[in-house]
């Protein structure tokens, strides 16, 4: 035990004080003359006894009472006081700010209420405390004795669109403090207690918070209800204008069961709603059916429309491009004009005269060149010159296959190490009998235009020159020859396809790029190869959105369009690469990124994954975090066991109440006969 | 009616200064509170009749003689018999004390004369006997106006003396009064109870009916002093330091079981008890005088 103003001891003489006032205020006996003193002397000597004990006892209790008054006024506290006043306290504030804090219940957030307890921590914090703060989203301030300015940020503060555990910026905190040596450690957490929010950490990380006060403030609620929209499919991916686009919505439930009405409002269209029962735990499906009737792009908002504590991800949107022209490579052997080479595909997928309307972008690189491209920055790659390929690219096709991509690969004069990894079919030779297409054993999307003779006649072109492919079980034919053999064949591999054609498209072996039915059929071979990859329009909030270009921007300067709000905002991009970085920063919403003629639509949304408000147990915690010393502050008023544990408990109170009692004691014992 | 027995309170006759006088009116105010009483017609008998004269009390009116006559008479009435009465007064120091308004002295003396003018006024012959140590005065009965003159000098001239010898004083008296009489006691018996009940005893032998009068000081039954306290007997000198909060339960339970012993002894001996308070106003004494005359 020690004082805080053990100067004041010295008070302690003023004990002789009621001493003195006692002894000099002894009640003097008064003369009274009696007859019946017969009767007194019976029990006068009990009297006596009594009357000197009660003198003794009084002075005692006088002196006490003065003595327990400077005890009190010296405020004495027990063990923990001299670590604090001598060494200080550093501590770190750590608040959750993921937007599941944003959960709202009686007209106060759970961020709310952390923010408000961080507070009375900061106001616990003695006189010269260090204290730092750090939020789960990323955002830190260091270590800082100003607390009126750590005081100002936490007010600052407020949830982000983020769904990130809090266990890294904890462990952060941690790390903030590793130099601080015999000072007392604390850090405080304002946390929901989702499970979500106590992983990330890896156990040697976890080691940092070695010998440091961790104390879990819960502002969670003990059995949460949340209901999400966590996923939005559009059917096809890139909707064609005029044609209906299917709107599959998931909808998810925590702790709560029953229908939930969502909505469907596409930005040109009309709002759709459908009820949909969710269990708790589960997830529920509900498809809509729109038509993008104009624009170049399909973009709108999906909700849920009855009440949730939970709001941020009750909103998911989408944005996504019509028309959207393939954004295809096309692997083409130097012109040649001698032997019939030209780059035809590359010509018919993207013909300078549609401008706008082409249906690829098309990025034409020579074999030499294909060593230097990110072949996952495109939806589908078209191989005219197998021959000149390096055995490496060859191998990064096949990876590029089996990760979900489309490859069509025409035919060469030796197609041996395509057929080796599977993107050829084993071919027993070549066949010099002029052929033609049989469009009658069409079998295949990509000869769907033709059908019933539309789009040119895909029997004209005559193929003077070909492989003759063997029959083989993976390879499915997707066209017939007049003879029987393959015209064009399909094959799964991997993830992805790879589209077969026993010719090549120079004048030796065919004379097909010359028809009119070859750039249509260009087009929906890429289509069709494109549509296995997926390119990402969609985006969590706070992850980088990185959209992969045509081509490295010429054009420096592109624009981030808000196209719920219609605004735009003028940017630079990176020359250097082929995908242009938006920053991290941008809330929900649906966007574009505008180069030249060039627009990518894609939409932003809160990632929910951490949309799950389950709990985690105080044991699972304290699990999670073997080497600190957790504590559970759940009640507001923990704040003076606080103080207790970090300053030792005054004992101020109790001198108080023990002087009062001895002063009853006194006035009863004075009283007492 | 109760404006005159507001007059038999000792702080009323307190202010009375002649003793003749306090008697009279502590008399007169008694009777005239007894309209009505048990004590109507006490120890008398029909002598004669006489015309009725507005003031007297309609109950004593000859109702049979009307009857006869068709007047009204009353009836006068006579005592059957006399008796000697003495009043012994303990005049000790410790007789002298007050915390009101009267010692119990005075008290004594105020009531040993109304009932002196009260038995004289019945044709009694009244007798004095006031004791301390011994016997110190001693008046012989007799039923002369004269002679309650005297007894009432006498008894305004006592002062309390002496030392309290209860026992023997009471045998003396015992063997000074050699015809049955009336024995009232007036005392505050501070002595040892079984010497008194001796002498009492000795005095019932003798065939007298006896009245004991307990006088105590309101402060003697109560102890109500607050402050610690030297405590110096009155007749000793003897000094007691006590605190009378811490002592008091432990004093009244001494002197009550004092007072019912007495009390009890003296019913066995057939020996009338009343105790008095010096606070307590004079009928009460003078009622139990006259019940014990009837």
């Amino acid at each position: 035990m020690e004082f805080i103003n053990a100067g004041l001891f010295g008070l302690a003489a003023l004990a002789v004080v009621p001493i003195l006032i006692h002894l000099l205020h002894r009640p003097r006996p008064k003369d009274q003359p009696f007859p019946s003193v017969m009767f007194l002397k019976k029990c006068a000597r009990k009297s006596r006894a009594w009357a000197s004990l009660k003198n003794l006892l009084l002075m005692a209790l006088r002196a006490a009472a003065v003595i327990l008054i400077v005890f009190a006024v010296a405020r004495p506290r027990l063990a923990g006081a001299a670590q604090v006043r001598d060494q200080g306290v550093v501590a770190a504030i750590v608040l959750d700010d993921s937007f599941r804090l944003d959960y709202r219940e009686a007209g106060l957030s759970r961020f709310e209420d952390a923010r408000r307890r961080a507070l009375d921590v900061l106001a616990t914090l003695p006189s010269g405390a260090e204290c730092s703060l750090a939020l789960s989203s990323g955002e830190s301030t260091p270590l800082s004795a100003d607390l009126s300015a750590v005081r100002a940020e936490v007010l600052r503060a407020k949830p982000s669109d983020l769904a990130v555990p809090v266990l890294p910026a904890v462990v952060e905190g941690a790390r903030s403090m590793e130099n601080v040596k015999n000072k007392r450690r604390e850090i405080h957490v304002f946390t929901d207690l989702a499970k979500i929010a106590w992983s990330g950490a890896s156990a040697d990380a976890v080691q940092a918070l070695k010998d440091i006060n961790v104390y879990i403030h819960d502002v969670g609620k003990p059995e949460p209800l949340n209901a999400a929209i966590t996923k939005i499919e559009l059917a096809p991916r890139s909707p064609r204008l005029g044609r209906p686009v299917e709107v599959v919505v998931t909808v998810a439930a925590w702790g709560r069961s029953g229908p939930v009405t969502v909505s469907l409002k596409p930005e040109d269209g009309a709002k759709e709603e459908k009820v949909v029962a969710v269990v708790d735990g589960g997830t529920a499906m509900v498809r809509f059916r729109a038509t993008p009737e104009k624009g170049a792009l399909f973009h709108g908002t999906v909700s849920l429309t009855t009440p949730d504590p939970l709001a941020i991800d009750d909103v998911r949107h989408f944005a996504v491009p019509v028309n959207d022209p393939v954004n295809a490579l096309v692997v083409e052997a130097t012109p040649d004009a001698d032997r019939g080479v030209a780059p035809f595909l590359s010509f018919a997928l993207s013909p300078p005269s549609l401008r706008d309307k082409r249906p690829a972008a098309v990025t034409a690189v020579t074999p030499l060149e294909l060593t230097r491209k990110e072949l996952k920055d495109f939806e589908c790659v078209l191989v005219t010159c197998p021959d000149e390929l390096a055995k490496e690219d060859v191998a990064r096709l096949l990876t590029y296959v089996q990760a979900g991509a489309g490859v069509a690969v025409f035919g060469g004069d030796d197609m041996k190490r395509y057929t080796a990894v599977g993107l050829f079919p084993a071919v027993d030779g070549v066949s010099e009998t002029p052929v033609h297409f049989a469009p009658g054993t069409a079998d295949h999307p990509i000869f769907n235009l033709f059908r019933a003779g539309r789009n040119g006649d895909v029997s004209a072109p005559t193929f003077s020159h070909r492989l003759t492919a063997r029959k083989d079980g993976r390879w499915r034919p997707a066209m017939l020859f007049e003879d029987g053999s393959p015209a064009a064949l399909e094959a799964v591999v991997g993830r992805g396809r790879v589209l077969a054609f026993p010719f090549a498209l120079n004048g030796r072996w065919s004379d097909l790029p010359k028809f009119p039915c070859f750039v249509p059929m260009a087009h929906e071979i890429a289509r069709h190869l494109s549509g296995s990859v997926s390119i990402e329009r969609e985006f969590s909030a706070g992850v980088p959105v990185f959209l992969a270009l045509s081509k490295a921007p010429s054009l420096l300067d592109y624009a981030l369009v808000d196209l719920r709000a219609g605004t735009r905002e003028a940017r630079r991009a990176d020359p250097a690469v082929t995908s242009i970085h938006v920053a991290r920063s941008l809330p929900p919403g649906r966007y574009a990124v505008e180069m030249g003629g060039d627009v990518r639509p894609f939409s932003v949304n809160v990632d929910t994954n951490g949309s799950d408000p389950t709990r985690l147990s105080r044991e699972e915690l304290v699990k999670r975090l073997p080497r600190a010393q957790v504590s559970f502050a759940f009640e507001r008023a923990a704040a003076g066991d606080l103080r207790d544990a970090r300053s030792g408990r005054e004992l101020t109170l109790y001198a108080i109440l023990a002087t009062v009692l001895i002063l009853m004691g006194e006035l009863w014992l004075a009283s007492k006969a | 009616m109760a404006d005159a027995i507001s007059y038999l309170r000792p702080e009323v006759i307190r202010q009375i200064d002649r003793l003749d006088l306090k008697a009279k009116f502590i008399v007169e105010g008694f009777i005239s509170g007894l309209h009505g009483s048990p004590y109507h017609g006490f120890s008398v008998e029909f002598s004669e009749h006489r015309k009725y004269e507005p003031g007297d009390p309609p109950q004593t009116i000859d109702w049979a003689l009307y009857g006869r006559t068709d007047r009204y008479y009353v009836k006068k009435f006579q005592a059957e018999t006399t008796m000697n009465v003495f009043v012994v007064v303990d005049s000790s120091p410790s007789m002298d004390f007050k915390t009101g308004e009267l010692t119990k002295f005075d008290y004594s003396v105020g009531i040993a004369a109304a009932m002196s003018y009260l038995a004289m006024k019945q044709n009694d012959p009244v007798g004095l006997v006031t004791f301390a140590d011994r016997v110190r005065g001693f008046i012989p009965p007799k039923c002369r106006r004269a002679h309650l003159m005297a007894i009432l000098q006498t008894l305004a001239k006592l002062k309390p003396t002496g030392r309290t010898q209860i026992a023997a004083s009471l045998h003396e008296v015992a063997e000074l009064i050699k015809r049955r009489s009336m024995v009232i006691v007036f005392s505050d018996f501070m002595e040892d109870l079984d010497a008194v009940v001796g002498a009492l005893h000795h005095l019932a032998f003798k065939k007298h009916d006896i009245i004991l009068f307990h006088v105590m000081d309101h402060a003697e039954l109560e102890l109500p002093f607050d402050d610690l306290s030297t405590f110096s007997d009155i007749e000793t000198g003897e000094r007691l330091i006590a605190d009378p909060a811490v002592i008091r339960k432990g004093y009244r339970e001494a002197l009550n079981a004092h007072i019912e012993a007495l009390r009890d002894r003296s019913g066995e001996a057939r020996i009338d008890y009343v105790m008095l308070d010096t606070a307590t106003p004079y009928d009460k004494a003078l009622s139990a005088f006259l019940q014990a005359r009837q």
